[in-house]
């Protein structure tokens, strides 16, 4: 006897009013391209730590002392401050060792991070507990120097553009980093659709775009066919996916919907052929593959104009 | 990155991180401590 697989009406990608098995076979690595993220106990846990300095700074409060609650609150308030852009810090760190061309992030996080704890435990000690001046700058330069070792510093170089010139290597990166915003937004309007398939092909799609950038980054002369390629399906996918998840949400429209699953499986073809176009230098295929992807996303109206 | 290169840093950071912590803590704890009767 042949085992069947588990699914009902509701399971994500049953077919509406039958209990059948999903049509579409799973894809062959559904989270390849996808890391999952890290998170860091240590860096989380910094949140927790300045918790005691809100309550000596309430009870500063309570005794209306107001040097030694403006000491504490504001330590506390630094420290957490400081743990905010240390959690930042390492999100911007993983993306860039997640890519093959990288700049450093514009705002060295994790390095004011450090700074910023040591200046919060300095004021904290000077007017908090009252020590004298000398005690708050050691206390605070430890605190700096334990941040720096328990957590590392920023990345400060230029990653993967040292073959390439300069300016290339510059455009690729900025190039790439718009697309990379542009595909959070796609997965964020995605999520607000609410169907755990839609939303796991429109991921697909994204992912299929991710894949595209490491392309560009390896070889980073095709960025003026990538930046076609890229600009007008991502941004026509999340013009479309941003518009289907309004509509979807006010409407219910099985017709928009399945409009919007046309379009996602045009894509979806047309996405592995340009990949493929793009890797084999098949300029004058591209070009037209795009015009007709254009002309298709008018049509539909599901671009907003 | 390797697994052995990431090793490598892990006692200095764990002992980085406590001694932040229990700056922390202790300053924390400190300040607070006239406020809690018999601390």
């Amino acid at each position: 006897m042949a085992s069947e697989r588990f699914g009902g009406r509701y399971s994500p990608g049953a077919r509406s009013g039958e209990g059948a098995p999903p049509g579409a076979a799973p894809p062959a690595a559904p989270f390849r391209n996808r890391p999952a993220r890290k998170v860091s106990l240590r860096a989380r846990l910094m949140f927790l730590l300045p918790l005691p300095l809100l309550f000596a700074g309430l009870g500063a409060i309570g005794r209306a002392n107001a040097p030694e609650m403006l000491g504490e609150l504001g330590g506390f308030a630094g420290l957490m401050l400081a743990a905010w852009l240390l959690n930042e810090g390492l999100r911007a760190e993983e993306a860039y060792d997640a890519r093959a061309v990288a700049r450093p992030p514009a705002i060295p996080r994790k390095l004011f991070a450090a700074v910023l704890a040591g200046a919060s435990i300095g004021l904290a000690t000077y007017l908090g507990l009252g020590q004298g001046l000398f005690a708050a700058i050691a206390f605070g330069a430890v605190a700096t120097i334990a941040h720096v070792a328990a957590f590392g510093l920023d990345p400060m170089k230029k990653k993967g553009m040292e073959g390439v010139d300069e300016f290339a290597g510059e455009r690729v990166a900025r190039a790439i980093d718009k697309a990379e915003g542009i595909v959070r937004e796609v997965i964020a309007a995605a999520a607000r659709i609410g169907d755990p398939r839609l939303e796991g092909r429109v991921e697909r799609l994204c992912d299929q775009a991710r894949e595209v950038f490491r392309t560009v980054e390896q070889d980073p002369r095709d960025l003026a066919r990538a930046r076609a390629f890229l600009s007008v399906y991502l941004v026509g996918l999340r013009d479309s996916t941003v518009k289907f998840a309004d509509l979807w949400g006010r409407t219910r429209d099985p017709e928009t919907r399945a409009k919007f699953e046309a379009l996602l499986g045009d894509l979806e073809t047309s996405f592995t052929t340009h990949r493929t176009m793009l890797l084999e230098d098949n300029r004058s295929d591209l070009d037209i593959e795009i015009e007709v992807l254009r002309e298709r996303l008018q049509q539909d109206g599901l671009t907003v104009r | 990155m390797n697994l052995s290169r990431r090793m490598r840093g892990l006692p200095m950071r764990v002992f980085g991180f406590l001694v932040l912590a229990a700056i922390v803590l202790a300053t924390g704890f400190g300040a607070m401590g006239p406020a809690v009767p018999g601390f």
